[in-house]
Parts: structure tokens; C-alpha cells; sequence
């Protein structure tokens, strides 16, 4: 063993090295910025404006359940309830907003709803040690039913035009809100993970739950909050969702774009291990993916050629990331 | 050791090992008593039909489950093999047979070198090979809906003992059968619970650890392939729907049965039938007592949670020996 | 069984690893109806030689010789078909399924009238005589994982006998077992002798060897540095030759310390194992708690600590000339824990060596409302210990996994030292520790406990206890038996308590 000792100077420089954490990033933002590069070069009205917006407008609309995946796999865990827990809490919402015109109400219940789900995961996951995969199955199903049975099927139109407006509209008549908001979004939470103790406690308990619970971690507490925040990124999804699509619906976000959420985190680097994976890096990936999306839209590929296509690539990462932690 | 006096962790042991089937019996009766059409021959046709498409698939995924992996593509290759019978419908129904198995070996070779091979994670890869798979069969079929034709449908419908046991029944009842002799009684059964239990000692003692997790994985597409193959024929014609949602399915109902997460333990006979048919009854018992039919995923949502439960605390038993 | 006489060599087997030469041309013999010892430290190669022999991996260089014929092993396959079993430490079976199936799961007997079957009647009969050939009257129809370690280490050696296995490695065998499984390991060892197979036993513990072996190996850093037979060499000089140089007998120096007790615990009770444990710790001493694996040390410590459930019992700490009930998980606080695995529950394995040493530590290094990590201080920190321990690693930011097993220990008692606890608790410290890393450790241990911290010692390794204690706890089957202090702090009255009335 090198008995080296170096002295180093903790610079600035090292500060921002150590949040895009050794080569974890490289991938996808490099991935992501070359495709973003033969995409506007080959494909026809890629870079046009209106159509960034517009992948910026999508990234904003699965950028939430993204972030919320990324905290709950940082700790070793799995969410696969969120994409229909957007559902049960978009109706629940939806039905009090067209009853009782209150936006801010409507918009109270989506969370409350949204955080009841993230709950029961959290409650079974973290302190019923039960196993994550299946838990969250459940209350997916669970979830996808309650939609089903508060609605007796029927889609929610009629919604608030102040509520369409505020969660859907540009601002500055250019930029979308939705767009604004997983911004800020991203920001805060990819500062809590890499900042604060509590973003520790995640990665800690994510890379060895027994070795962290000897070092005096609460990892019931850590694996708990993050499903609560997968919840609370749902109740999010949900307003901004059904603003954006003007309805409230049983199945707002398709199955396929779990497989998106999925994706995008562990491009961006996380593993179902845990212990790894950023926001950023995440987004990046969500990002690569929204564009893929995109460009077979553009390109008039059928849907089914595309859900082949993605669910191939998908595959591919996963093998690649073997092939990383070999 | 224990002893040989009645404690508790020998009650713990029975009612691990027995309470699920005594919960079924307990149901089974429940129903009957509230409902009258309950017991009856024709409600009990009704459930073995429904029954048997689960049935088989959650066969195969019973044996991924035990070598400590899972299938979450199953219900995507029925898709395919349903869309395989369509296209050779002009053809004798014993061409269709075959094709459609055929699909159900070439994608489960597919699953099992992916995962055995390359070491994918099964979890995630069959879950996106499920959308894969689904847009495979939606780009052969355009997405509508197509009807097979008179020959299959009335195959479908052919009984056995006149107005009792439908041919479809039987034969998942014989494919539940073949299996779980092969998971008991034959080498590459016992090697599916050694590499669950131990894939290290399996390796180490020279076990084809890889083999055995791939042609698990090829004969759980096999059995998806008999399910859509099955569902095809009976309905007499294949929609978008046809398999969706039927791998969550299976995973319940396997899972309910008793058959380990944790890989190593489980069982097609009595356990995942057990489970396919808690799953069935209740749905088929909410119905005729004329429940609504938005009830049912909240009881299916539950009884997965209390399996899984169960299945965590049985494991943390079993350690603590 | 035929009986033929083997003979087996290693010779100049030489194996590196990245940054350590494991292996340097070591030569050993073995012949058949012998059982040889292999003896020496943590790291002085013989895992490494046992795990070429094995075919875990292949040597860089040199030959293996078995009855005169050059055999390549490049797999554990490859070792299998030559008849070479490995036992290893942690035992390899499969839980759900019989004895019979776990003796026999490489050789699954026909069913006669249908050969795609396993015969049932047959794997049954076949396991019975292995088992009575061993002396043992396990049922081969029964559940594996419910028998005790003892017996599975049995079903294993069976196994290797049924697989025809000519050549037995054991590697540290007597690790988990009572002193009555011990015994019957050794009346199987010996019965494998008999049936002339080549005998490889591994253990640090010199009274087996004494015991049970015929010739010996001793290895030291990667070299062969004696060998010979048993009876033909003194125990002082085989240690001699362990670590090279005389090792002074391990005396205890230490007088009485304060009575000022620091930590009280009354009637712990848990699982089957503990029956109902006092245990008091004074201020600025280190009590050594002394037993074999199996005696429940481990499961002592984390059950008191609150990381198993405790089902009945009282924890009592005396702070400020106060006493304070308090729950197990309240006493994590308070303590530092340096575990027995570190690869189960003492390492951030991915995690730069500096994260490892601050994880125990993290509120110290949270400031402000948002809690925000000052990893500069981290890293300072993180420097500041490197220096202090003498921990080797390029940087603080190596990742922890490439760093030896003796520098990992160091980095985690450093976590410990950080948080600088009142109480220490210390488990297997030095396992897995070169002897100069050993030594150092053993040094800091002794400051510590003089600058006031108390120390909770629990070792398997007699020579640690006896040197390092001020008070020793003797553990047997769940409850403490024996409380030594002062001049009754010695090898012989310590062995002879565990020893004891089972005899």
C-alpha cells in the first residue's frame, strides 16, 4: 500500500467536483448532450422552439415522480405505486375543485391523498420491514383501484380555469410553469441530498442499512420519509398534471412512464442496491429519455414500436449498469 | 433441537405451514353460507375457467420464484403468443399450438439469458422487457382487436365430462401437475430450490447455476405462452388487453401461496393453485353477492400485503435458527 | 471404500494481488490418513493457499501434484472432480431442503423404473450410511435449517465424503461451535482419517493443532517458515515461527482500577440464548468478556445496544453522580461499537475512507437549521486520524474496500474515536488484523481506557484478554459463569472455567 499522505486544499473547485460526485455524472449528461446534438442536427424541427418547450413542459410533467424515485432509491428502496397514486390523488382533488371552485383546497387534498399512499409504503417498507417491490405493487393496485372506485370510471372535466392557469400556463408567455416548478424542485432536493444530513442519512443508509443503524441512524426514519416524499412528488405530479391536461382522469400517467422514471434514475446513477444516485443525474436521464419520446413523435413512429424501442433501451441500461458495479 | 413438548414455535410451524389452506376453506365456507349460487356446479365452472389462465402462468413463475429471481414479462409473452395464434388462425389448430409455444421458449430463452447470463437484475429487466414485449405484439397486431375464428373459439368450448370440467381447466390441472413433479422429483427441481436457497453453495458445489435460472425462465414463458394461448382460444379472439396486468396477478397469487421472495422455498401444488384460486373466489364471491366490482382491487391490494408480511416474518423465523 | 495412499503437493505456488504478494513460493506435502495443520495469522496466506487448492482462483505460478499427476485447477469444479472439499467457515448448505438432499445434491440418486426421477428411498439409504460412517445420528430426512451449526458443519463434511472427496480442507471449523460440537468435529476429522484421506485443518487456535493434528505448516506473510511434525516441535516454538519473534506470555499488568461504576445491566434476557446476564462496567477500565463463539457475546452486545430486540432486562448509566434508566437504544448514543464483521456492519463499503470514519459522528459535523455537512472538517478530521493511526491509504477519499483488512479496522475504530464515547464496545477488534496492526490496536485500547474511556472487550482470542483486561467475564452458553480479576486473569484458570463442569 502507497503510504501517502497528501495535503490538499479545499477549494471551490473541489466542492463542485465532489457534488457531481466522481464519474457517476459523466454518463448522463454526456449521453444526453450528444444525443441532444444528433437529434437537433438530423431530426427536422427538433430544435425548434416551440418543440424544446415542449420537451421542457413533459420533463416537468414525470420530473417530479423522477425526484421522488431517486430519494426512495438512494436509500435502497422502490417505488412502483407512484405513477397511480397520481391518479387517486388527481381525482380526489379534481372532484372537491369542480364542487367547490376552492383551488387551494382541491389542491390541499391531492397532497393529502398523495401523502396517505407515501404513508402506507413508508409505515410497511420502514417499519414493517417488508419488501419494498411488492409493497409499493400492492398499493399501486390499491391505488389504480381506489381511482377506479371513487370515480365509478368516469373521467373529471370542468376544472377551475384559475387552477389551468396558474399550474399550467407561462410564465412571461414563454416559459411553462411546470417547467419552473421541477426547477425549483430539482434544486432544493438535489441540495438536500448532497448538503444536509438528512441527504447523508439516504446515501448512508441506502450503501449498508446494518452498518448505518450501528452508527446511531435512524434508517427507519431515513427509508420512511423518502416514500413520504414519493408521495408528496405524486400530489405534485397531480396538480400540475391535471392542469396541464385540463382533466382528471383513472389513469393519468401510463404505465410505460414508470419504465421512464425508472430509466432516468439509474442513468442518472442510482442503482436498486442504493447507496448512489443524484437529481441531477436523474434529470439528465429523464431528460435523454423525454428526448427519445420526442424524436419518435416527431419521426411518426408508431406508439408500439416505441414502447419496443424504450423498453429495449431500458434493458440496455440496466445491462450496462451491471457491467459497471462488475 | 426442539423439543418434544407442544410450544409455541411449533404452533408458529403449523401455522406457518397450514393456516393459508385453512383460510381458504374458511372463505370457501364463509361464501357459501352467504350466498346461495356460491357452491353451485355452474359458479364452480365459472371459477375453473376463470382460474386456469392464471393458473398456468403463475405455474412457470412459481419455478423463477423459487430459483430467487422473477417474471414480470409473463403477461406480455401471452400477448405475443395469443397474437401468434391469430396470425396462423388459417392453419390447423395444432399449428397454432405449437407456434404459440414456441414463442413462450424463444422469449423465456430470451428472459433467462438476459438475467442467468448477464446477471441482469430480473426485477427491472422483465419489467421493462414487459413493455417491450407488449409493443412487439401491439406494432404484429396494430393495436385493434381481431377474432380468431370459429375453429379455435368452439375448441375452447369443447367439456370433458359433460357440463363439468371445460378442456382448458385440465389442462392447466395437468400442467400444475407436471411441474410440480418436476419441481419434487427431479434433479433439475431440487437444483431450483438449492440455487434459491444458496447460490453460492450452488456454484461452489458445481450446480449449472445458470442454466437452471434460464430454463426456469424458459418455462415460465412457456406457460405464459399456454395461458394466452388458452385465453385466445377460449374467447375466440385477442384484444389490447389480452395478458395486461396478469404478471402482478401471478406474482399474488403465487406469492399468497406461499412461495418465497426470498427464492427457495414454495410450491406449485398445493401452494400457488391455493393462491390462484384465494385470488379467484374472492373476486368471484364479492360478485354474486352482487358487491361492486371496484371493491376487488382494494381485497387483491390487501391480501398481497398480508402475504408479504407473512412471507417477511416466516424469512426472519427461519433466520433466527 | 478403496483404500489407496495419496499423495498430495503444492509446489512453489506463488499468488499476488493488486499491492500484495499473498503467496510467495510455498511447497507444502500431504499424504493420506495424515491430518496437517496449517497455521498462522490473518493475512499470512493460508486462506489464499487453501483457496488455489480449492480452485477458487488459480496461482500465478507453480504446480499441484496429486499421486504423481499434474492437475490444473481453474475452478471449484475442477477441484471437485479432483476430489478436493473445502469446509469452509460459513457453512454452504441449503436451507429449505433434507439432509440427504444437501449430502447428495451433486449426485442425486436414479429412481430405478424411471431414471428422469430422484429416487427418494435411495438418497435416504445413501445418506444414512455417510452419516453412520461419521459417527453421527443425524436423520437424513430432516430440515437442514433446523439443525444446530454444529450438526450442519457435519452434513457438509458428509457431503464431502459422499462426493468421493479424497482431500478435506477445513478452514477455521471451530469458529461457531460449543466445546461438545468441538469434540464431535474432532471424532469426525479423525474418522476421515481413518478412512485415509488427506486432511487439511486451518485454525489459529494452537491447542486444536496440539490436539488433533499430525504434521504442520506454518506460514508467515506469504512464505513457508516451518513445518514438521506435531510431536517433533515445542508450542513456544511454533509461535516462534507464527510471528517471529518470542511472544511474551501474555500477562495481565494491570492492578485494580476505580470502582465508579459507569454502566449497570441487570437480568438481560433474550431469544433462547441469554438467560439473564448482569454485567457492571467501572469508569476507565476495560472489561474483557471472554467465551467461545456460540456463547451468546455477540448477541449480548446488540441486544444491549437495542439492534436486536430485548425481551427483558435493565440498562442503568451513571452520569454526573446520577443514575439513569435508560433503553438499549438510548446506550447507542452513548457508545462507540466497533462490530464483529466489518464487511456486514462495520463498513460503507463504496464510501471514500473519510465518510466512513465521520458516519458515526454526523451531528458534530451538521450546522445550522438545515443541517448542512461541513465535509471540509469531515475531511480534516478524516486527514487528522489517518495520521494519528497510522492508516494506510493514498488518500482519504481511496475508497474504503481497497484499503487491507487491518487499515479498515483502524478507519472504524477512528469512527468511534471521533465521537469520542464515554463507552467503548469493543468486538473482535483485531479479527482479520496483521500482528502489528494487532499490537497497535491493543496499545491504543490501553491509553484509551488510562484517558477515562471505558471499555466493553469481547474477544475469542485469550492472549487479547488476558493482556488488555482489567477484569475478565467468562460467557458460557448465555450466562456469564465467572468473574477473573487481578491475578486470577490468567490462560489456565480462564480455559479451565469454560472448560469446566462439562467435563
Amino acid at each position: 500500500m502507497i503510504d501517502n499522505i497528501i495535503s490538499t486544499r479545499f477549494s471551490f473547485t473541489k466542492k463542485i467536483k465532489r457534488l457531481i460526485s466522481g464519474n457517476n455524472l459523466i454518463i448522463p449528461i454526456s449521453i444526453t448532450i450528444i444525443a441532444a446534438i444528433i437529434f437537433s442536427l438530423t431530426v427536422p424541427n427538433f430544435s425548434n422552439i416551440r418543440n424544446i418547450l415542449n420537451i421542457f413542459e413533459q420533463l416537468g410533467i414525470l420530473g417530479f415522480l423522477a425526484v421522488g424515485m431517486t430519494f426512495v432509491m438512494i436509500a435502497g428502496g422502490i417505488d412502483l405505486s407512484s405513477y397511480t397514486v397520481v391518479s387517486a390523488s388527481a381525482v380526489v382533488g379534481a372532484t372537491f375543485m369542480v364542487a367547490t371552485e376552492n383551488v387551494f383546497l382541491g389542491c390541499g387534498l391531492m397532497m393529502m391523498v398523495s401523502v396517505f399512499f407515501g404513508t402506507l409504503n413508508g409505515v410497511a417498507i420502514a417499519y414493517l420491514r417488508m419488501i419494498p417491490f411488492i409493497v409499493t405493487l400492492s398499493t399501486m393496485v390499491l391505488a389504480q383501484g381506489f381511482a377506479i372506485w371513487f370515480t365509478k370510471a368516469q373521467s373529471i372535466y370542468g376544472l377551475p380555469d384559475i387552477f389551468i392557469e396558474i399550474f399550467s400556463g407561462r410564465l412571461f408567455n414563454f416559459i411553462p410553469v411546470p417547467a419552473i416548478l421541477i426547477l425549483l424542485v430539482a434544486i432544493i432536493c438535489s441540495f438536500i441530498l448532497s448538503m444536509t444530513l438528512y441527504g447523508r442519512w439516504l446515501y448512508l443508509t441506502g450503501e449498508n442499512e446494518k452498518t448505518a443503524e450501528v452508527s446511531n441512524i435512524n434508517i427507519q426514519f431515513a427509508k420512511f420519509t423518502t416514500y413520504i416524499i414519493s408521495g408528496l412528488m405524486a400530489g405534485i405530479t397531480a396538480i400540475v398534471l391535471s392542469a396541464v391536461v385540463e382533466t382528471s382522469t383513472t389513469s393519468m400517467v401510463r404505465d410505460v412512464r414508470l419504465m421512464d422514471v425508472i430509466a432516468a434514475t439509474v442513468i442518472g446513477g442510482a442503482s436498486l442496491k442504493g447507496g448512489s444516485g443524484s437529481v441531477i443525474g436523474t434529470m439528465f436521464g429523464l431528460l435523454f429519455i423525454t428526448m427519445l419520446g420526442n424524436v419518435f413523435n416527431l419521426l411518426g413512429v408508431s406508439p408500439f414500436l416505441a414502447m419496443i424501442i424504450k423498453g429495449s433501451v431500458l434493458v440496455a441500461v440496466i445491462g450496462l449498469d451491471v457491467l459497471r458495479t462488475r | 433441537m426442539q423439543s418434544s413438548s407442544f410450544n409455541l414455535s411449533q404452533i408458529q410451524h403449523f401455522i406457518f405451514s397450514y393456516g393459508f389452506y385453512i383460510l381458504l376453506f374458511c372463505l370457501v365456507i364463509l361464501f357459501g353460507f352467504i350466498s346461495n349460487d356460491f357452491l353451485s356446479i355452474s359458479n364452480w365452472t365459472q371459477i375453473s375457467i376463470a382460474a386456469c389462465f392464471l393458473l398456468a402462468a403463475s405455474a412457470g413463475l412459481t419455478l423463477v420464484l423459487i430459483t430467487g429471481n422473477i417474471d414480470l414479462s409473463i403477461g406480455s409473452i401471452a400477448y405475443l403468443a395469443a397474437t401468434a395464434v391469430y396470425l396462423t388462425a388459417d392453419y390447423h389448430p395444432l399449428v397454432s399450438i405449437m407456434v404459440a409455444i414456441l414463442v413462450g421458449i424463444s422469449f423465456g430463452l430470451f428472459n433467462g439469458f438476459l438475467v442467468a447470463y448477464l446477471k441482469m437484475n430480473s426485477l427491472l429487466t422483465t419489467l421493462a422487457l414487459m413493455i417491450a414485449y407488449r409493443g412487439l405484439a401491439l406494432v404484429i397486431t396494430g393495436g385493434s382487436m381481431h377474432y380468431i375464428g370459429k375453429p379455435l373459439a368452439s375448441f375452447g368450448s369443447v367439456k370433458f365430462f359433460s357440463n363439468s370440467l371445460p378442456l382448458i381447466f385440465l389442462t392447466s390441472l395437468f400442467l400444475m401437475i407436471f411441474l410440480q413433479i418436476v419441481l419434487k422429483k427431479t434433479r433439475f427441481g431440487t437444483y431450483c430450490y438449492a440455487v434459491g436457497n444458496n447460490e453460492t453453495a450452488a456454484t461452489r458445489i458445481g450446480i449449472p447455476v445458470r442454466r437452471v435460472k434460464a430454463l426456469a425462465f424458459v418455462i415460465s414463458g412457456i406457460c405464459a405462452a399456454i395461458s394466452g394461448l388458452l385465453l385466445s382460444m377460449y374467447l375466440g379472439e385477442i384484444t389490447t388487453f389480452t395478458g395486461r396486468g396478469m404478471e402482478f396477478q401471478a406474482v399474488a397469487a403465487v406469492v399468497i401461496g406461499g412461495t418465497s421472495l426470498f427464492g427457495g422455498r414454495g410450491s406449485v401444488l398445493p401452494g400457488t393453485m391455493a393462491g390462484v384460486l384465494l385470488l379467484i373466489i374472492i373476486n368471484n364471491g364479492l360478485g354474486t353477492r352482487g358487491v361492486s366490482p371496484y371493491i376487488y382491487p382494494f381485497v387483491a391490494g390487501a391480501l398481497i400485503f398480508i402475504a408479504i408480511y407473512l412471507d417477511s416474518i416466516k424469512n426472519r423465523y427461519m433466520i433466527k435458527k | 471404500m478403496t483404500i489407496n495412499k495419496q499423495k498430495l503437493e503444492m509446489l512453489n505456488i506463488t499468488k499476488n494481488f493488486p499491492g500484495v504478494e499473498a503467496l510467495n513460493d510455498v511447497s507444502i506435502v500431504a499424504n493420506s490418513g495424515e491430518i496437517m495443520g496449517l497455521v498462522g495469522v490473518n493475512g499470512a496466506g493460508k486462506s489464499t493457499l487453501m483457496n488455489v487448492l480449492g480452485g477458487i482462483y488459480p496461482s500465478d505460478s507453480g504446480k499441484i501434484i496429486l499421486n504423481n499427476n499434474h492437475i490444473q485447477l481453474q475452478s471449484p469444479n475442477d477441484a471437485a472432480k479432483n476430489g478436493i472439499s473445502f469446509i469452509h467457515q460459513d457453512l454452504l448448505y441449503f436451507a429449505s431442503q433434507t439432509v440427504a438432499e444437501n449430502i447428495y445434491m451433486t449426485d442425486l440418486p436414479k429412481n430405478d423404473l424411471l431414471p428422469f426421477f430422484i429416487s427418494k428411498s435411495k438418497i435416504i439409504e445413501k445418506s444414512s450410511q455417510v452419516l453412520d460412517m461419521l459417527g453421527s445420528d443425524i436423520n437424513p430426512n430432516s430440515l437442514i435449517e433446523e439443525l444446530s451449526t454444529g450438526e450442519k458443519q457435519i452434513v457438509e463434511i458428509a457431503r464431502a465424503l459422499a462426493t468421493g472427496s479424497d482431500i478435506v480442507i477445513f478452514d477455521e471449523p471451530t469458529s461457531s461451535l460449543s466445546i461438545k460440537e468441538k469434540e464431535k468435529l474432532f471424532k469426525v476429522v479423525r474418522k476421515l482419517k481413518s478412512e485415509n484421506k488427506i486432511i487439511v485443518y486451518i485454525s489459529h487456535f494452537l491447542n486444536e493443532i496440539q490436539e488433533l493434528c499430525d504434521t504442520y505448516v506454518v506460514l508467515r506473510n506469504g512464505r513457508l517458515v516451518g513445518s514438521g511434525n506435531v510431536a517433533d516441535e515445542s508450542k513456544n516454538n511454533i509461535i516462534r515461527m507464527i510471528i517471529g519473534r518470542d511472544l511474551t506470555a501474555s500477562k495481565n499488568i494491570f492492578k485494580e482500577t476505580s470502582n465508579e461504576t459507569i454502566l449497570e445491566i441487570n437480568n438481560l434476557v433474550q431469544g433462547n440464548l441469554l438467560q439473564g446476564i448482569d454485567l457492571t462496567l467501572n469508569k476507565g477500565e476495560v472489561l474483557g468478556l471472554w467465551g467461545l463463539m456460540g456463547s451468546g457475546r455477540t448477541e449480548l452486545i446488540r441486544t444491549m445496544l437495542g439492534l436486536d430486540p430485548m425481551e427483558s432486562g435493565e440498562i442503568y448509566l451513571y452520569q454526573d453522580s446520577k443514575t439513569k434508566k435508560i433503553s438499549p437504544k438510548q446506550l447507542l448514543k452513548q457508545c462507540g461499537y466497533v462490530t464483529e464483521s466489518r464487511r456486514i456492519d462495520g463498513l460503507f463499503i463504496s464510501e471514500p475512507v473519510w465518510k466512513n470514519i465521520t458516519s458515526g459522528n454526523l451531528n458534530h459535523y451538521s450546522r445550522g437549521r438545515l443541517n448542512l455537512m461541513n465535509s471540509n472538517a469531515e475531511m480534516q478530521s478524516a486527514q487528522d486520524h489517518i495520521e494519528q493511526l497510522k492508516i494506510k491509504t493514498p488518500s482519504y477519499s481511496t475508497s474504503i474496500e481497497n484499503l487491507s483488512g487491518g487499515n479498515q479496522q483502524k478507519a472504524i475504530f477512528s469512527r468511534w474515536l471521533d465521537k469520542k464515547p464515554k463507552i467503548l464496545i469493543l468486538d473482535e477488534p483485531t479479527r482479520g488484523v496483521d500482528v502489528g496492526a494487532k499490537q497497535e490496536i491493543g496499545s491504543l485500547i490501553t491509553e484509551l481506557a488510562r484517558d477515562g474511556a471505558s471499555i466493553l472487550l469481547v474477544s475469542s482470542e485469550i492472549e487479547e484478554i488476558v493482556s488488555l483486561s482489567n477484569r475478565v467475564l467468562v460467557l458460557r452458553d448465555g450466562v456469564i459463569v465467572h468473574e477473573a480479576s487481578g491475578e486470577g486473569i490468567n490462560e489456565v484458570n480462564l480455559m479451565s472455567v469454560a472448560l469446566g463442569k462439562e467435563q
